[in-house]
Formats: C-alpha cells, structure tokens, sequence
C-alpha cells in the first residue's frame, strides 16, 4: 500500500463515486433484498430514494416548452451511523461518504458494490466514472485569515493585486480543468466560501462547525469513453477509479502551504 | 432581519446579451449530500432559475440561512451576544456547554474579555440558531424548548444534541418533519437502554425530590 | 444494559475537566457552598487529634442548610488526597474512592491528581470550610457521579447519575441563581455575600402563588427559563 499521511484534521467533509451507466431495469424488491444482504458488513439499513428531474426546453428565440417533470425511485444502502451511502439507480451507482480516511478502504466497498450490482440486475455499458473530493478547509483563528498564508497562491488570482490597487477582494470562485491522460479530466472548483460547501442537512451525519469561512478545494477527477460504451466490467473499472484517484491527493498536496500542514492538518485536538 | 440569499458572482452580468458562455463541465453527481457549489456554473444557474420560476419543489437548505445570520450576529461583541442569550433565558453553564467551554471563560466574556474567532463565531452560531429555530418553526419560548427533554423519561436535550457536534438533528428536531424517537437513535442507538433505570425521583414526605425503587 | 459506576466522559474517551465548573482561581467567593465542593486546610477531629486536610463535602444538595440560606451546624466530609489518576476502565472498581483527576491542572507535580476517600470521613463545622480556601467546585456532572460513587460506597446499590441528575439539578440550579444574585448584588450595591444571599433566597422562596414558589418552579425544567429571565429583571430593577 502507497504511504499518504492521514491528517488528524483532514479538511475532507465528502468523497464520492459515481458510475454512470446505460439505463439498468429497476430493481425488483428480492433484488434490492439481495443486495442488501450482500452489502450487509458496509451498509445494512435499507432505504428507498426518490429523485425528482426537471427539464426545461428553451428554444432560441423562442418560448419555452412546458417543464418536464420525472420522478425516478430507487434503493439506496446505509450504514449504521449514516457516514456512508450507497444509491443504485437506474443509470448510476453514487457511493458516497463523509467519514473518509484512505483511499484503500473506499476502494473496498466501491469493489463490493460493483460486484453486486453487475451480478443482481446486470448492466450492459459505461458512460462516465467521476470521483471527487471536497474539502472545506477552515482555520481555527476565525474570519480574519489572510488565505495566502494557507493555500497556494496560484488559487488567490487577481484578489493578490488587491493591495496594489486598493480594491479589497472580497469573493471570489475559481474553475480549473486538468487533462492528466486520455479520456480524463480533473476539475478543480476553488474559492472561499462562507457556511458549507456540503449540506449538513442532507442524508449523511457530517461534522458541523459553526458557519463560517472556509476554502473551498473540490477535486472532481473522471472519465468518459471516447469511443462506444465499454463494458460494466469491475476489473475494469477499478483499475479506472485508481487512475482516477492518483492525481487528487497530488493537487491537493501541491495547492496547500506548510503552514496548513503544520498548523491545521496536523492538529490533534 | 433581511437575509440576501441571491448574491451571485456569476449572473451573466451588464450587457451580456450575445456574449458567449464558457462551456460547461459536467460534475461528478452525489444523490445522499447536496454538495452546494450551485453558483458555479452559468448552465445551472439558469436552471435553478426557470425552477424556482415554474414552483419550489424542494425546500431551501436553512444550512445557507444559518449562514448568514450567524455573520449578522457576529458582528456584535461576544458580550453582547452572550447577555442577548441570557435574556432568552439560558444559563450561563449551559452556555459554557453549547459553546464547548468552561463556566469561568463565559464568565470571563461576560466581563468584556475577548474570546477567540473561533468561539465568537460558535456563541454567533448559537445565536443564530436560536432566532432560526424560532422564526421558522414557531418555537417561542427557545430556551425552554432547548432545555426539555426530547422524549419524557429520557433526559436527553436539544442542548445535549448540540453539544456533541449535532447542530443538524436539533433543527430536524426543531422542523418537526422526524420522530424524536428517530432523532435520539440517531444520536445513541443505545438510548434506550442507556436510560432505562429502575429508579424513579419522587416528591418525598418532607417535600424534597428524592429517589426509590419503581414499582415493578 | 447493566448500570454500572460510570465515568465523565462519553465513548471510552475520558472527560476529566467535564467534572469541574471552577478549579483555583476560576472559583468565585459568591457561589453558596454545595456538594462536591473542595477546601483546603480544614480543621478536622482525628480519633487523637485535630489535623488540617483537604477534604470534599459530601452532603446531599438538599440537606445542606436548614433555612435555604445557613448551613447545618455540622457538615459530613471526606478527606481528599493525592492520587495517581484512574483510567476510566477502573472507574467501576475503586468504590470507596471519588477520583479527582486533573484537580489542581496548573502543577506538574503529584498533586495535579487527587481523589476524595469515602473510608476517611469526618464531620466539619461549617465556619471552618472558609469560602477564600476553597480550590474546586464540582460541574453537575461532577456531582452526579460523586453521588453515585458515595451511595454505593455505603449501599452497594447503583443508581443511574442520570437519575441524580433529575433529581438534584433543581438545587444545582438554585446555586447558580444565588451565585449570579450574589455577584450582581455585592458588584452594584455593594452587599455583602451573606446578605445577598439571603436576598436571593428570600426571592426565590417567595409566595408567588398560593403556596407556589420560583424555587418549586426550578423543579420544571421548562420553567426555569423563566425564572432566570425573571431574576435578571429583578436584579435590574434593584438596580
């Protein structure tokens, strides 16, 4: 196993995983059984999702058509302190958890998962895999950091002239693509941010600070099939997801400072 | 007390008919967690536009109001922000523990010494909380309700709930939409062994509370 | 589950300072003396001789005083002494025992870590438990579990501190009105603890309705909101 430190105060509040696949039969009620039997030592409280889709068609010049309305319902596996999600729909399978340590034990289950999935109901193709990190990272003393002193200062962009220019740069957002290989992208989402970047109010139990400001890193790393649908093969997509993952502890690693490390990430509490 | 939930970066700006969109990325999706980065990206900012246009079909995160609010509240002194809360009721202990501090250091704040960021922003957070809880879900007395216990006989407190890091199931809690009994599993899935006792407190003939065996 | 003698703190991670409201100078001379409350060099009568100790006063919260404001004459104690700190798998055993880890937390020294010995017992005269030698009040927390420790040291029966905590958090409560009372009164006017004290007691004890007091209102945890706002209006009216 790679060595990589594990911060005590890692400012990772969600990892997830999402295949996206050609549209899979629903599940039936002794499949969803079946699975859950299976997923029994990861996630053994079964629930049911509900997603509701709206599409709007807006021609150019045009009005708009009347909004579409889909509901899709679909089984979805928890685990008993509600840290950690997996929702099998009709055309994704979406692992996701807000207690993440290392990248070894997701791959476990993400494992286990696939594996069900593609013997209980089967899948025929896949369309896209994406795994992505957030990171709130927040630093102790409060409102009035200076954010150079924490994060690289190539994620500041202009709000670095503030000073030079007498313009306070008060928010700003960032977007950033990477091609690290064919077929592979990693989009980097950047910024400060004030309260959370990730719902304390959704599913998962997440750990809730008081709002504040934080950094927002949210590495999204995947992969799309240039050519056809490959198949649903878990061998496969495994060896995706490590591809996938390899360059987003290196990003992160590169865009933090020492002081971060030393003063933050490193705090034992 | 106004909040501006509409504050955008990326509205297409003056003039922008004509201008040309940057082209848009698609996104890893997550169907447990809403991850809130939903002011990135001009495509889904329209979007959520037409929705609210055509009806809400899902309720705002008050994650976002609490947000704001408790940057309202922290503009005051944590001094003041302390004797508010007194004047709502609670007790200075009390206060120590949803705060995560001892009873001398809000003892200290109350007499104008300064507290760090990070719990000018928890007593701002706190503060927040309360006036969120009351306006939304018509809670009145707010201390009160986040003295008494959730579930009678079980003396486990919305305070108890937001002392341990819990903020998000005193506002399920608060909403109403989730069974206490849900909310306390949730907490300790051993609650109800944890608290089943074999005594009761009971009135005694000298009028104070006492203890003894329950009747079987 | 079975009960057992339990420990502060939560999961099988120890919570030592979760026991104390006030150690050292945290300790205000305006909180009445109640349970659990640590004073050095008390006077107290050995079988041979009177010896100076540091001593715990375990008294129940509701047989402290006679007339909600005066001690009883005599008080029972227990002596406190250096001990090495016990971990929290132990906390069932030593039943004769009240830790006090992290008692006095500014020395190094053996004395950081102390514990109350319910085999060393000793009645004090209240006059000898001097507010200005007293090095510790226990939290709620605190009291919860030395109650519990003391009740089975004397009748091997285990009750719930959740239980005591029902049960004694009205009188808890009625110290820190009196403390917070007293601070305000001896701070504005110029009172001194004792009088103001009597002034607190006298407030809270007073017929507000056929036989109804604030006092038997603090027994309902959904009053006592009520009756904290109430003393801040009074106090401000004192002015």
């Amino acid at each position: 196993m790679e060595k990589r430190e594990v911060y005590p105060n890692a400012p990772v509040v969600l990892v997830a995983l999402e295949v996206r696949h050609t549209t899979a039969d629903l599940l039936t009620s002794a499949q969803r059984n079946a699975i859950k039997r299976r997923l029994s030592s990861h996630a053994p409280i079964m629930k049911t999702g509900q997603l509701q889709q709206l599409t709007v068609v807006q021609a150019v010049g045009g009005p708009s058509a009347a909004p579409e309305l889909r509901a899709e319902e679909f089984p979805r596996y928890f685990s008993r302190d509600n840290t950690v999600s997996v929702s099998l729909r009709a055309e994704a399978v979406v692992v996701e958890t807000t207690r993440y340590v290392r990248w070894e034990q997701l791959r476990t289950l993400v494992a286990d998962v696939l594996e069900v999935r593609q013997e209980i109901g089967g899948v025929d193709g896949v369309e896209r895999v994406g795994l992505r990190y957030v990171d709130e990272i927040r630093i102790p003393g409060g409102p009035e950091q200076d954010w150079a002193s924490w994060v690289d200062l190539t994620l500041l962009g202009p709000a670095q002239v503030s000073d030079e220019l007498d313009l306070a740069a008060t928010q700003w957002q960032g977007v950033s693509a990477f091609t690290p290989g064919p077929e592979r992208t990693v989009v980097l989402r950047y910024g400060p941010r004030e309260g959370f970047a990730v719902d304390p109010g959704g599913d998962l139990k997440r750990s809730t600070p008081a709002p504040g400001p934080f950094f927002l890193m949210d590495i999204d790393s995947f992969w799309t099939p240039s050519e056809g649908v490959p198949e649903f093969d878990v061998k496969a997509l495994l060896a995706t997801c490590d591809e996938l993952h390899a360059p987003v502890r290196r990003l992160f690693e590169r865009l933090i400072t020492d002081r971060l490390r030393e003063e933050v990430l490193r705090r034992v509490d | 007390m106004s909040i501006d939930r509409d504050q955008d970066l990326l509205e297409p700006g003056t003039a922008s008919t004509g201008i040309n969109l940057p082209p848009p990325l698609t996104e890893t999706r997550t169907v447990a967690t809403t991850v809130l980065t939903e002011d990135i990206g001009y495509i889904r900012k329209r979007a959520r536009n037409l929705h609210k246009e055509t009806g809400e079909l899902h309720q705002q995160s008050h994650y976002t109001e609490w947000n704001a609010r408790t940057n309202q509240r922290g503009q005051a002194t944590t001094q003041d922000m302390l004797e508010e809360l007194a004047d709502l009721g609670f007790a200075w202990r009390d206060l120590a523990k949803l705060v995560g501090v001892s009873v001398p250091a809000i003892q200290k704040w109350r007499r104008g010494e300064g507290a760090t960021g990070e719990n000018r922003q928890k007593v701002a957070s706190l503060l927040a909380a309360c006036d969120l809880v009351a306006e939304h879900y018509g809670i009145q007395e707010i201390t009160s309700w986040f003295e008494t216990p959730m579930q009678l006989g079980v003396p486990v407190t919305p305070i108890a709930l937001w002392a341990s890091g819990r903020p998000d199931l005193v506002f399920d809690f608060a909403s109403g939409h989730t069974e206490s009994e849900q909310i306390l599993t949730a907490w300790d899935p051993q609650w109800r062994d944890r608290y089943r006792s074999d005594f009761e407190v009971f009135r005694a003939g000298d009028g104070h509370l006492s203890i003894r065996q329950k009747e079987r | 589950m079975a009960h057992d003698l339990e420990y502060p703190g939560a999961d099988g991670v120890p919570d030592w300072d979760s026991l104390y409201r006030a150690r050292g100078d945290e300790v205000v001379r305006h909180r009445p003396v109640f349970t659990g409350d640590v004073f050095e060099k008390v006077p107290v009568q050995g079988l041979e001789e009177t010896k100076t100790k540091t001593v715990i006063v375990l008294q129940h919260p509701c047989a402290l005083r006679s007339n909600g404001v005066d001690l009883h004459s005599r008080l029972m104690v227990a002596e406190v002494r250096d001990h090495r700190v016990i971990p929290l798998e132990s906390w069932t055993g030593h039943v004769s025992k009240m830790p006090l880890p992290d008692l006095i937390p500014t020395v190094e020294t053996r004395r950081r870590h102390q514990a109350a010995f319910f085999d060393a017992p000793y009645l004090v005269r209240p006059e000898d438990l001097a507010l200005d030698k007293r090095i510790s009040c226990l939290s709620q927390t605190g009291v919860n579990i030395l109650l519990q420790r003391w009740v089975h040291h004397n009748s091997r029966v285990v009750v719930t501190t959740a239980t005591y905590h029902e049960m004694s958090s009205p009188v808890y409560e009625e110290a820190d009105l009196i403390e917070e009372w007293c601070e305000e009164r001896v701070r504005v006017a110029g009172l001194e603890i004792q009088e103001a004290a009597i002034e607190a007691t006298k407030w809270l004890r007073e017929d507000i309705d056929s036989g109804f007091t604030r006092q038997r209102m603090l027994e309902d945890s959904q009053q006592r909101s009520t009756v904290r706002r109430q003393m801040r209006a009074a106090l401000r009216q004192l002015g």
